[in-house]
């Protein structure tokens, strides 16, 4: 039975009730009516409170917590030189992390940052829905990196090597996730390094690479299915 | 055979594991972030100066000075607002709207 006064003993108690359902189950996203038909479940009846709904389905219920970043509303609401400065420390390593997993070394990594950044600066009046700042921000730190590309490989007579996914970093030792994206094809790649290494929610990548957020979706997991049955081919090779 | 199910969490920390490798950090973040913030005063600079160029010659005349001058010096706006650039916008703000809006010009600029 589960603690009903308390309610963070009772999302204590529901989450390793959880952990005891199939890992297909867990993987799926948990809005209200899961939560009720687990709830629902015999070995899991209890006296409802609503306390306990609050608990359990705030960290269910949002995929991603909504961009409410104080310093990221600040510039966008006065573009200037102390609120954007304010904003820096927050994109420079973020900005920098994308290049250089990208396959750019350390000082053309910076470059490009900068060039970014002072895009993001001024162009920041032509981004009239402040959540999708971004979404915004990586498809402008994409656009650069195509065009660094563009042009350096009309330099270099190497046209066909244009698309970004098509160079990530390979790591000094064994990595398991570049082993894994390496079988996937460019698309999903990309996909996959914006949302599990650039840390970016489902319509962030959306806006950053130009598709529907449900397209995201599926290439997300058409990604996870694919790497997934990776493993379980190594699996049986090993066994 | 059990298929194993892939779960974010897995990736995430697969992710941090290669993030870790390539060992990330920004290097000298201070010297990146005074380069951007110079940048950024004097594009600053350059819409404060547009702004009231606009207000007395109009829009377009605005713009095309702006660019036109750069052009001439060579200038990146964001890198640098040279004297003779500025002398430029101010000799043009004289021309079209008179002496104190040709030295308000050259001191925003300052």
């Amino acid at each position: 039975m589960a603690p009903v006064n308390d309610p963070y003993r009772t999302c204590a108690w529901l989450l390793k009730a959880l952990s005891k359902i199939s890992a297909k189950e867990q993987s799926k996203r948990l809005g209200f009516s899961n939560i009720c038909q687990i709830m629902m479940q015999p070995e899991m009846t209890f006296v409802c409170h609503p306390d306990i709904f609050y608990v359990l389905l705030s960290p269910f219920s949002v995929e991603l917590p909504p961009i409410t970043d104080s310093l990221v509303q600040n510039f966008l609401r006065e573009p200037g030189e102390s609120s954007f400065g304010d904003l820096f420390d927050h994109l420079y390593p973020r900005l920098y992390r994308y290049f250089a997993v990208r396959g750019f070394a350390r000082d053309l990594a910076a470059e490009l940052s900068h060039d970014v950044l002072l895009s993001v600066f001024r162009n920041s009046a032509s981004l009239r829905d402040h959540s999708k700042f971004y979404g915004w921000l990586f498809q402008i730190a994409r656009n650069t990196l195509l065009q660094h590309r563009r042009k350096n490989h009309r330099l270099d007579f190497f046209p066909s090597q244009l698309d970004p996914a098509a160079f990530f970093t390979p790591p000094p030792c064994e990595s398991v996730f570049y082993d894994w994206i390496q079988c996937l094809p460019e698309d999903e790649r990309e996909i996959c390094v914006l949302r599990y290494v650039d840390d970016l929610d489902y319509q962030s990548i959306a806006d950053s690479v130009g598709i529907p957020m449900g397209t995201v979706k599926w290439k997300l997991h058409q990604a996870k299915s694919k790497i997934a049955n990776l493993l379980n081919a190594e699996i049986g090779v090993r066994r | 055979m059990n298929n194993i199910g892939l779960h974010d969490s897995e990736l995430r920390a697969a992710a941090l594991c290669y993030l870790e490798q390539l060992d990330l950090h920004p290097q000298d973040l201070s010297s990146a972030r005074a380069r951007v913030l110079k940048a950024v005063r004097s594009l600053d600079r350059v819409s404060r100066i547009r702004a009231l160029l606009a207000l007395f010659c109009g829009e377009n005349t605005a713009r095309t000075a702006i660019e036109t001058s750069a052009r001439r010096h060579k200038v990146q706006l964001h890198q640098d607002l040279p004297a003779p650039l500025l002398k430029d916008l101010s000799r043009i703000a004289t021309e079209l709207c008179g002496r104190p809006v040709g030295q308000l010009i050259w001191e925003m600029g300052q």
